[in-house]
């Protein structure tokens, strides 16, 4: 088989891998002759479904001897089978790294033959990179999982950034859907991964032999294939991060590729909505200081699709606003909705030395049309306003807005949580009732 | 120190000792002028201007007294204001020699100062077009070196040329700027650039066509066809980008 036909074949196995971040290593200690780490991500291109490429994403074969519902490359699936060479694979990354077409690589794998054999032909590639060719780029490996300790540990050696799939948010929906693969054998390497770094930052830096997993690890969720809440999945993202200090959560809406009773029919929309809604939540989690239970509660366990999660905290707290931007602290300016952490830190710069009004703060790159319902400056509100909760939500969504979440809505509406009167919302919104603006 | 802004309009050269030159004089006589112009933009005014003529020396003392009077930071701030494309630029970047000049404290801490702000979002720009670039770039192989043509809105190539000679440490490269005709060359993470020239002509070479194919075949299977959504694509990579891209 030519190569650009096995390309053809690994990356369409590897699309549905979320995995775009390329870096989180700067200054790389790595010996070699070529490449590089950037601090901040680069993507190197787009594609048409509007996902940043930024790793040459492939994996290393999809012939699996497991047969879990959900994936593609199950076993009882007749679909056309290919597996690299460890020098293909590196000779790939490299001809594609010097025209910088991509940041590094990102090397998964089916399980072929057994895990071991598997995680041997990740290491033998990885070598290649490292050792003869010289490469210094970022490279993210997924470890297989059940795979003895040492070759986790090698590999953990030769990459930036390893990541152990969750797949399903629960126990049960794995047993179900992935019933050869070990639940306990899913978090092990997780476990091992962040002992070893803790005990590797023991060591002084002049004295470790070479960076272990210096990008840290990530992990990926599979949403709408099992029936967990949102509230379960954000809760799970939530103890990850602080249990295993993961970089990290991945959400894939779940496309159903395979024709299966326990699963969504082939005809069902992936639910995209969802998907965002929870990378929203996953960004009040790393970078504005919100828990777990604040964006969602077992009473209310799914996120409203007509409203952003940070909006929804708001409105539900109305109590605590206005905040006065000039006085608030950094902490109570990232609590207001169409204030980010980078718009947050500009109004702290801008008030040292200056008295801020309302009009400075768009300037400042604060989302004014969604800020103005929650802020005051020097105690001055803006004029014409009316200050009701349920009046703000209406006015934080336009009539075209709605229709857009309602099309891309995949969930019925039972599974939704339900803050305002739909029906009453939507009546209002196309008579084009307006308050004041 | 109070200075006295006048409605009076200067011209210079447009070249970064002329703006130096600029500054010895709005110090010296202790004034501001309303507007400074360049032959660029001269142009399309009709205000008559009094010309300044770039004093290389007297810019190169003005430089030295910068750097002893002002914080690192705050002199990195200006120079690289003045390579961005801000209308306007040289009065904004007036007030921030002045405003630089009586504080202890990092000039981005003054955004309450609208040509600070000015300053600072150009600034913005110019990075975040440099950030995009560090992605957006393609070379390819001619002969032993890799050559790469872009068409950038800002003065971007001089901030991205040490971005590729810490990636490529022991490769020379080269990197033709379309917009200002200026051309980057990066040989052993050395960087040198020449002026005002036109694009090197090169013949493609056979292998690279086979790399390229492999690449928009990855590119085709990456995509999944239930998430298509052209628009987002349109506003990650703008089709100001695509010109010299492979990927299309």
């Amino acid at each position: 088989m030519d190569l650009s036909r096995k390309i053809e074949i690994l990356a369409e196995s590897a699309k549905y891998d979320v995995s775009c971040s390329s870096s989180g290593v700067a200054d790389n200690q790595r010996t070699g002759s070529v490449g590089s780490t950037a601090k901040a991500g680069i993507c190197h291109s787009f594609t048409s479904d509007g996902r940043c490429v930024s790793l040459l994403k492939l994996l290393f074969t999809n012939a699996c001897i497991f047969d879990c519902h959900y994936c593609i490359n199950r076993k009882s699936n007749a679909i056309p089978r290919a597996t690299f060479t460890p020098q293909e694979v590196a000779d790939l990354t490299m001809d594609f790294y010097m025209r910088n077409y991509i940041e590094g690589l990102f090397l998964s794998s089916a399980i072929i033959k057994n895990v071991d054999y598997t995680s041997e032909l990740l290491i033998k590639t990885l070598k290649i990179l490292r050792h003869e060719k010289g490469f210094k780029g970022y490279i993210h490996v997924k470890a297989i999982p059940g795979a003895d300790e040492r070759l986790i540990e090698e590999l953990g050696f030769l990459a930036d950034r390893m990541s152990v799939n969750v797949e399903l948010p629960s126990r049960e929906s794995l047993k179900l859907l992935a019933p050869d693969k070990d639940p306990f054998a899913l978090y092990k390497p997780m476990k091992q991964i962040t002992h070893k770094k803790k005990e590797l930052s023991l060591v002084p830096a002049l004295k470790r032999a070479s960076s272990f997993v210096p990008a840290g690890q990530s992990t990926q969720m599979i949403i709408g294939a099992s029936p967990e809440s949102d509230h379960s999945i954000v809760k799970i993202a939530e103890n990850l991060y602080q249990k295993y200090d993961l970089k990290r959560v991945y959400y894939s809406a779940y496309i159903p590729v395979n024709q299966d009773s326990l699963l969504p029919a082939v005809t069902t929309d992936p639910p995209l909505l969802r998907e965002h809604r929870l990378y929203q939540a996953d960004w009040l989690l790393r970078f504005y200081r919100f828990s777990a239970d604040e964006i969602l509660s077992p009473e209310k366990p799914n996120f409203n699709l007509y409203l952003d999660p940070k909006a929804n905290w708001a409105v539900q707290n109305y109590e605590q606003f206005p905040i006065d931007v000039q006085t608030a602290s950094y902490e109570r300016l990232l609590r207001i909705p169409g204030i980010g952490p980078k718009s947050a830190q500009n109004i702290l710069k801008a008030r040292k030395y200056y008295k801020l009004h309302l009009s400075d703060l768009k300037k400042l790159g604060v989302v004014v049309k969604r800020a103005q319902y929650f802020i005051s400056c020097n105690g001055a509100v803006q004029a014409g306003l009316i200050q009701e909760p349920e009046w703000i939500i209406t006015s934080l969504i336009s009539s075209k807005q709605y229709d857009t979440l309602k099309k891309v809505n995949t969930q019925s509406r039972h599974e939704q949580l339900s803050l305002f009167d739909v029906e009453r919302f939507e009546a209002t919104k196309h008579k084009e009732m307006r308050y004041v603006n | 120190m109070s200075i006295e802004e006048t409605n009076e309009v200067w011209e210079y050269d447009g070249s970064y000792y002329g703006f130096l030159t600029i500054v010895y004089h709005a110090f010296k006589k202790n004034c501001f002028p309303e507007m400074i112009l360049t032959p660029e933009n001269s142009v399309e005014t009709l205000f008559i201007s009094e010309w300044f003529e770039t004093d290389e020396e007297l810019a190169k003392k003005i430089y030295q007294r910068l750097e002893q009077r002002l914080k690192k930071e705050n002199l990195l701030f200006i120079i690289d204001g003045f390579y961005c494309s801000l209308k306007e630029k040289e009065r904004c970047l007036l007030d921030a020699i002045q405003i630089a000049l009586s504080t202890k404290d990092s000039l981005t801490n003054h955004l309450g100062h609208p040509s600070i702000l000015a300053l600072q979002k150009s600034l913005k720009a110019l990075f975040s077009e440099v950030h995009l670039f560090t992605g957006f770039v393609r070379f390819e192989y001619v002969g032993a070196f890799l050559y790469s043509q872009i068409a950038p809105k800002h003065f971007s190539l001089p901030y991205l040329c040490p971005h590729f000679a810490q990636r490529y440490p022991n490769e020379t490269l080269m990197i033709y700027d379309e917009t200002h005709r200026l051309l980057g060359i990066i040989e052993q993470a050395q960087i040198r650039f020449i002026e005002n020239t036109d694009p090197p002509v090169f013949h493609a070479q056979s292998c690279e066509q086979e790399v390229q194919d492999n690449w928009r075949t990855f590119l085709r299977a990456v995509t999944i066809e239930e998430r298509k959504n052209e628009q987002v694509q349109l506003s990650h990579l703008p089709k100001r980008f695509r010109g010299n891209m492979v990927d299309f």
